[in-house]
C-alpha cells in the first residue's frame, strides 16, 4: 500500500487529497483501536492509573474500566463496595473545598470539577475502618477507590456489607435513585460510566413502589457534582438508607434551632442536639450547594431517643426563635441562583418530588412531605387529621394539590377557595388520599348532620354538641370547618347509630338542591360534598340516594368570619 | 508579534529542532519558542539551545526566539533530588491534605524522584505541572499572553510530555487565542536497557493509549485544530520506521515525522482559514509513490520546501565560497594597488574600507567568520533535511543552484553582481558581523 496515513493502528487509507487533512470530526470519539488496554488486575499494584496524564488518575482509571466494561477487574470489585459501604453507612461522605489548602489549590487548578472533592471515610462507629479513606468521589465514575488501602481493609469493608441485614435495602434504595432519575430521563448507562457501573451493581435489583425508599426511608449526603451528559454536571446527592429518616426530620423540624459555626443546630424539647444542618461560609467564588450547604450531620453514635412534643415543622420565626425560611435564606439564594432546575425553596414543590436527587435534605424533606404549604406565605392549608400524614413514616407526607384536582377512589377531597380579607386561600378537606382515609369531608358530614338533626346547635356564637362543647377548631390560620380532634374522633366512630335511611335521603337533598343551583356558593357545594361523604360512610353498602322533602329550615351563621346557612330538618 | 511555539518534553524539543531549522531556511514564519523539559543538560537540549553549536554571540542568532531557553516544570536549584512527595511537603501537611495525596497517589509515585523527568508516570507530570504553573512557569505564560496563536507540540507517550501537554493546554485562555495541537504517539522504540529503563516500548503504548483517551475527551475540544502524528504499522518504506534509542545517546533523533510536525505549524493554520476546524482532528499522509510530495507542498509565502532549499543551499555554496581561503586572499588583494575591488563585490570592498587600515585584515577575519558561522547553520538546517527526507533529486535543483553549485567562478560571478552596489554610508561603522549578516541577507534576497 503505497499511501499512508502517519498514525499508529490506523488501518484506512487517507480519505483527503493534501498532505495534511482531517482524520476525525469533533464529536467522534476515541478510535476503538487506540483504546486503553486495560489488564484485569488483581491487585493495585498492577494497576496502571498513572498512564492518565492527570492528578485524578485513578479517577480515570474507574472511568475507564467501566466503559470497558471490565467487570471482574479489581477496580470495579472495591468500586461495588464503595457504592454498597456508603450506601449503607459503613462510609462517609466528606466534602473538602480544594482550594483552602495548596495541595487542594493545585489539584483543582488541573480540574475545576473537582473543587468540592468528597472524601469516602470509615465511619466512626467501625474501629477498624474508623478515619480511612476509602475512596473518593469524581464526576465521571462518581466514586473511584484509594490506591492505599490494603487488602485486610477493603476485607474488612466487604465483610461488613455482606453480613449486614439492611443489604437488600441498600440495593433497593440504590435502584430507587436509578428509577427517579430514569423517570426524569437522566439516565443514561451508555455514555455515563457511572450510571453503567451502577447498572452492574444492580443486576437484578428492583426500587420499591413509588421509590418510597428514597422518599421515606433514606438522608442524603454530599453532594457530588455529577456527570449527567451531554456535557452536563450538577450536583448529586447520594441516598444513605436510613429507616423512617424523613418523617424523623420532619418531627425534629418542630424543634429549636440555633445558629452555630457553620451550621444551623436543631435541638429537642430537653435542648439536646438532633442534627445540624450544614451551612457552611463559603469564599465568593465558592458554592454553597457544592460545599454541602442544607446537607445534614447526623450524630455519629445513636443516642438517647430524643423528643419533640410540637406537631408543627418551625417554617416561620415564632416565639422559640427564627423558623426554618429565615435560617435557610443562605441556601434558598444558592437554589435560585440554579434556576430553573432549583425554581425555588418550596415555591416548586413538583420539582422537588420530581428531582428528590438534586435537593439537599433539608429543603428535599419538609418539601415533599409538606408540599405547598412549605412556601412562605402558603395560600394552601390542610386539617390537622391530613397534616399528621407528613410525619406518618409510612406516608410519604401531604398531597401536592395537582394530585388532588383528578378525584379517583383512593384520592378524594374538596378544595375550597375561600376569599378573605383580600386574598385567596385554598382550604383543603381531604376524604382519602393515596388510599389512606383522613375523613376531613365526613367529619365535616358529621357536623353538619348533628345540626340538622338537633344534635348540634348554635349558641353562644358557636356550633355545639349536647354538653354545649364547641365542635369546631379554633384554628391561628382562621381555617373555617375544622372540626376539634375531639369531634373529629367522635365523627368517624360509631357511624351505624346514624343508620336512618330516610332522614339521611331528606338530609342529601337539602344540601344537593342548594349546591346543584346555578348560583351555588362553594361553601354550599363543600357542604353537599361533606353531608355525601358522611352518608355514604354511614350507609357504606350502596350509595345512599336523595329523597324526600328538602328542608325548609336554614339558619345563618358566622363561621370564621364566613355566614353560612345550615339546614335543620323539619321534624 | 510572532506565533508561539510551546514545545513539550523531549519530543517538543525534536519538533522545536525541526522548526528552528525551517524557520532558519524561511520556510516557516517567524516563531518564538518556549520549551518545557525537565531536563536541559542532554546533548538535544544543547543542540536545540545552540541550534547544533552555531550561535555564537555577535555572529549569529537562534533563529526562534527565546529559542536558547528551556523552562522547567520545577525549580531544581531548591533541592536536589526531590521525591514527588516532597514536593508537596508530604511530612508537613495537615490530615485532611494528607488524605487528598493518599487517595490520589499511591505510594510508589510518591516515592519517585522527579528530577530528570516523571519517570513515564504522566499522572506525575502532570501535577507537577499544576503546582508550578503559576510560578516557575510564569514566562511561559507570559509569551502566551502576548501571542496570537498558540502551537503546543508533544507527545503522549512519555512522562513529562504526556503529563504537561493537556494541562497546559488547560491553562492557556483558549477563548483569546487560537490553539493547535501538534501531538505524537510512539515514534521512537527503546530496547531494554536504554533510558534508565524508566519507559520501553509497552509503556509507550500504555501511555498513548490512556494519553489520547484523556485528549479525546478533555484536551481535544479546547484545540482549534490538532495534528496526531505517529508512525503507520506498516511502514512503506523506511523513512517511516522507528527511531531506536541507542544506551548512553541523548543526542537528536532525526525523523521524517518532525518535518511534519512542522509542516503541520503552517498547514493547521491555513486550513483554520477556510474551515471549521474547532476540536477536529487532522492527520498526516505519506505516499511512498511519490516521495517528493512535501518537497513540492506550499510552505510559507506560498513557495515550495524545494525552493527553500534550494535557496539554503545557494546561499551556503556562496557563503563557502565566500569563507574560503582563495576569496579571503582574494579580498585582501582587492585593497593592494593593483587591487580592483568588483572582484569581490563592491559592497563587501565598501563595508571594510570603512575600517581603519590597521584593523583591516582583522576585521575581515570577523566578516568571513561571520560567514562561516551562517554557513554552519545552512548545513545544520540542510543536512537534516537531507536526513529525514531524500536528498533534494536533481530534478528538483534550481537552475541558479545548480550553477553556483557547478565552479568558484560561477560564484565568484554571483557575488560581484549580487554585491555590486556602493555601501550606503550610515552614521556609525558597522560591525564586522554587521557586514557579515548584511552581505548574508542580500544573499538570500537576490533568489528567486
Amino acid at each position: 500500500m503505497p499511501k499512508v496515513v502517519l498514525l499508529s493502528d490506523w488501518n484506512a487509507v487517507p480519505t483527503w487529497k493534501e498532505i495534511i487533512g482531517k482524520a476525525l470530526d469533533p464529536e467522534r470519539g476515541l478510535p476503538e483501536s487506540w483504546e486503553p488496554r486495560l489488564t484485569e488486575a488483581k491487585t493495585l499494584d498492577q494497576t496502571e492509573a498513572i498512564a492518565f496524564p492527570t492528578p485524578f488518575a485513578w479517577s480515570e482509571m474507574m472511568s475507564a474500566v467501566i466503559r470497558q466494561g471490565l467487570y471482574n477487574h479489581l477496580l470495579f470489585k472495591l468500586y461495588e463496595d464503595l457504592f454498597l459501604g456508603l450506601v449503607l453507612g459503613h462510609l462517609q461522605l466528606e466534602v473538602a473545598d480544594l482550594k483552602d489548602f495548596e495541595l487542594g489549590r493545585v489539584l483543582a487548578g488541573t480540574d475545576d470539577r473537582y473543587r468540592y472533592f468528597g472524601l469516602l471515610r470509615g465511619h466512626p462507629r467501625q474501629s477498624d475502618l474508623q478515619g480511612k479513606i476509602f475512596g473518593a468521589t469524581a464526576p465521571e465514575s462518581l466514586l473511584w477507590p484509594s490506591p492505599r488501602r490494603t487488602d485486610a481493609e477493603w476485607r474488612k469493608l466487604k465483610e461488613l456489607i455482606t453480613t449486614d441485614s439492611r443489604l437488600n435495602d441498600g440495593y433497593r434504595l440504590l435502584a430507587d435513585l436509578r428509577d427517579l432519575m430514569r423517570r426524569q430521563k437522566y439516565w443514561s448507562a451508555d455514555t455515563i460510566p457511572w450510571m453503567k457501573g451502577l447498572d452492574r451493581i444492580l443486576k437484578d435489583h428492583t426500587g420499591s413502589d413509588g421509590a418510597k425508599y428514597f422518599q421515606v426511608h433514606c438522608h442524603l449526603t454530599g453532594p457530588i457534582l455529577a456527570s449527567l451528559g451531554a456535557g452536563k454536571s450538577r450536583p448529586l446527592y447520594f441516598p444513605v438508607y436510613k429507616e423512617g429518616f424523613a418523617a424523623d426530620l420532619l418531627r425534629a423540624l418542630t424543634g429549636s434551632f440555633k445558629q452555630e459555626e457553620g451550621v444551623i443546630a436543631i435541638y429537642d424539647d430537653k435542648n439536646r442536639k438532633a442534627c445540624e444542618v450544614r451551612l457552611p461560609s463559603v469564599p465568593t467564588d465558592g458554592d454553597l450547594l457544592l460545599a454541602g450547604g442544607g446537607t445534614l450531620r447526623l450524630p455519629d453514635v445513636a443516642g438517647r431517643i430524643k423528643e419533640f412534643g410540637s406537631a408543627r415543622v418551625r417554617l416561620e420565626n415564632d416565639e422559640k426563635g427564627d423558623g426554618l425560611h429565615s435560617l435557610l435564606q443562605p441556601l434558598e439564594g444558592a437554589l435560585r441562583r440554579e434556576q430553573p432546575l432549583y425554581d425555588a425553596l418550596g415555591n416548586d414543590p413538583e420539582s422537588i418530588r420530581q428531582y428528590p436527587f438534586f435537593y439537599p435534605d433539608v429543603v428535599r424533606i419538609p418539601t415533599i412531605r409538606l408540599g405547598q404549604i412549605v412556601a412562605r406565605d402558603t395560600e394552601v392549608s390542610f386539617s390537622g387529621q391530613a397534616y399528621e400524614l407528613a410525619f406518618d413514616s409510612d406516608s410519604s407526607g401531604l398531597p401536592l394539590i395537582s394530585e388532588l384536582e383528578a378525584q379517583t377512589e383512593a384520592n378524594r377531597s374538596f378544595i375550597l377557595n375561600f376569599t378573605q380579607g383580600g386574598g385567596t386561600r385554598r382550604l383543603v378537606y381531604i376524604e382519602s388520599y393515596a388510599g389512606r382515609r383522613i375523613g376531613d369531608l365526613t367529619a365535616l358530614g358529621w357536623l353538619l348532620w348533628a345540626f340538622f338533626i338537633g344534635e348540634a346547635t348554635w349558641q353562644d356564637d358557636k356550633l355545639r354538641d349536647a354538653e354545649l362543647t364547641p365542635l369546631l377548631a379554633e384554628t391561628k390560620s382562621g381555617r373555617p370547618f375544622d372540626l376539634t380532634s375531639h369531634a373529629h374522633e367522635r365523627a368517624l366512630a360509631d357511624l351505624d347509630q346514624y343508620r336512618r335511611l330516610a332522614t339521611l335521603q331528606r338530609f342529601l337533598r337539602s344540601y344537593s338542591e342548594r349546591a346543584k343551583s346555578p348560583d351555588a356558593s362553594e361553601v354550599i357545594r363543600l357542604f353537599y360534598e361533606a353531608a355525601s361523604a358522611f352518608a355514604n360512610s354511614v350507609w357504606a353498602e350502596q350509595p345512599v340516594m336523595e329523597n324526600g322533602r328538602a328542608s325548609d329550615q336554614w339558619q345563618t351563621v358566622e363561621l370564621s368570619g364566613l355566614r353560612v346557612e345550615l339546614a335543620r330538618d323539619k321534624r | 508579534m510572532p506565533d508561539l511555539l510551546i514545545a513539550v518534553g523531549g519530543t517538543g524539543q525534536h519538533v522545536a529542532l525541526a522548526v528552528s531549522r525551517l524557520v532558519f531556511l524561511g520556510a516557516l514564519p517567524p516563531l518564538e519558542l518556549a520549551t518545557v523539559d525537565a531536563d536541559d543538560s542532554q546533548e538535544l537540549s544543547i543542540g536545540l539551545k545552540t541550534f547544533g553549536s552555531t550561535v555564537e554571540a555577535d555572529y549569529t542568532a537562534h533563529p526562534l526566539a527565546n529559542g536558547d531557553k528551556i523552562y522547567h516544570p520545577f525549580d531544581k536549584t531548591i533541592r536536589e533530588d526531590p521525591e514527588f512527595r516532597d514536593l508537596f511537603s508530604e511530612a508537613n501537611l495537615d490530615q485532611l491534605q494528607k488524605d487528598v495525596f493518599e487517595v490520589c497517589f499511591d505510594e510508589i509515585s510518591a516515592g519517585i524522584h522527579v528530577k530528570d523527568g516523571m519517570f513515564g508516570r504522566p499522572s506525575l507530570g502532570a501535577t507537577i505541572f499544576a503546582h508550578n504553573k503559576e510560578t516557575q512557569l510564569k514566562p511561559v505564560f507570559e509569551r502566551v499572553a502576548l501571542a496570537n496563536s498558540i502551537i503546543v507540540a508533544g507527545s503522549v507517550v512519555g512522562g513529562t510530555g504526556a503529563g504537561l501537554i493537556h494541562q497546559l493546554v488547560k491553562k492557556i485562555d483558549t477563548k483569546g487565542h487560537r490553539v493547535y495541537g501538534v501531538i505524537f504517539s510512539r515514534w521512537f522504540s527503546v530496547p531494554r536497557g536504554v533510558a534508565k529503563q524508566t519507559i520501553n516500548d509497552s509503556t509507550q503504548d500504555r501511555n498513548m493509549r490512556y494519553g489520547l483517551d484523556y485528549f479525546f475527551r478533555d484536551t481535544r475540544p479546547l484545540l482549534k485544530a490538532t495534528l496526531l502524528l505517529g508512525l503507520p504499522d506498516h511502514p512503506p518504506d523506511d523513512k517511516l520506521v522507528p527511531m531506536t534509542l541507542e544506551a548512553g545517546r541523548t543526542d537528536e533523533k532525526k525523523h521524517y515525522l518532525h518535518l511534519m510536525a512542522a509542516y503541520g505549524i503552517i498547514q493547521l493554520q491555513r486550513i483554520a482559514v477556510t474551515e471549521q476546524t474547532d476540536g477536529s482532528t487532522y492527520a498526516a499522509s505519506y505516499d511512498s509513490d511519490h516521495r517528493t510530495q512535501i518537497y513540492e507542498a506550499e510552505w510559507h509565502e506560498g513557495q515550495s520546501l524545494s525552493w527553500y532549499a534550494n535557496r539554503g543551499a545557494f546561499v551556503k555554496e556562496l557563503l563557502d565560497y565566500a569563507c574560503s581561503d582563495n576569496f579571503r586572499r582574494e579580498v585582501s588583494a582587492s585593497f593592494g594597488w593593483m587591487g580592483r575591488p568588483k572582484i569581490i563585490g563592491q559592497r563587501l570592498h565598501d563595508a571594510i574600507s570603512l575600517y581603519d587600515k590597521k584593523q583591516r585584515e582583522n576585521k575581515i577575519d570577523e566578516i568571513m567568520r561571520t560567514f562561516a558561522r551562517l554557513s554552519e547553520q545552512y548545513h545544520f538546517s540542510l543536512s537534516w533535511l537531507d536526513a529525514v527526507l531524500d536528498p533534494l533529486p536533481e530534478n528538483l535543483h534550481h537552475d541558479r543552484y545548480t550553477r553556483v553549485k557547478s565552479s568558484d567562478a560561477e560564484k565568484a560571478r554571483e557575488l560581484q553582481t549580487i554585491w555590486a552596489k556602493n555601501w550606503e554610508e550610515g552614521q556609525e561603522v558597522p560591525t564586522p558581523q554587521e557586514v557579515g549578516r548584511h552581505l548574508h541577507d542580500l544573499l538570500v534576497r537576490s533568489f528567486d
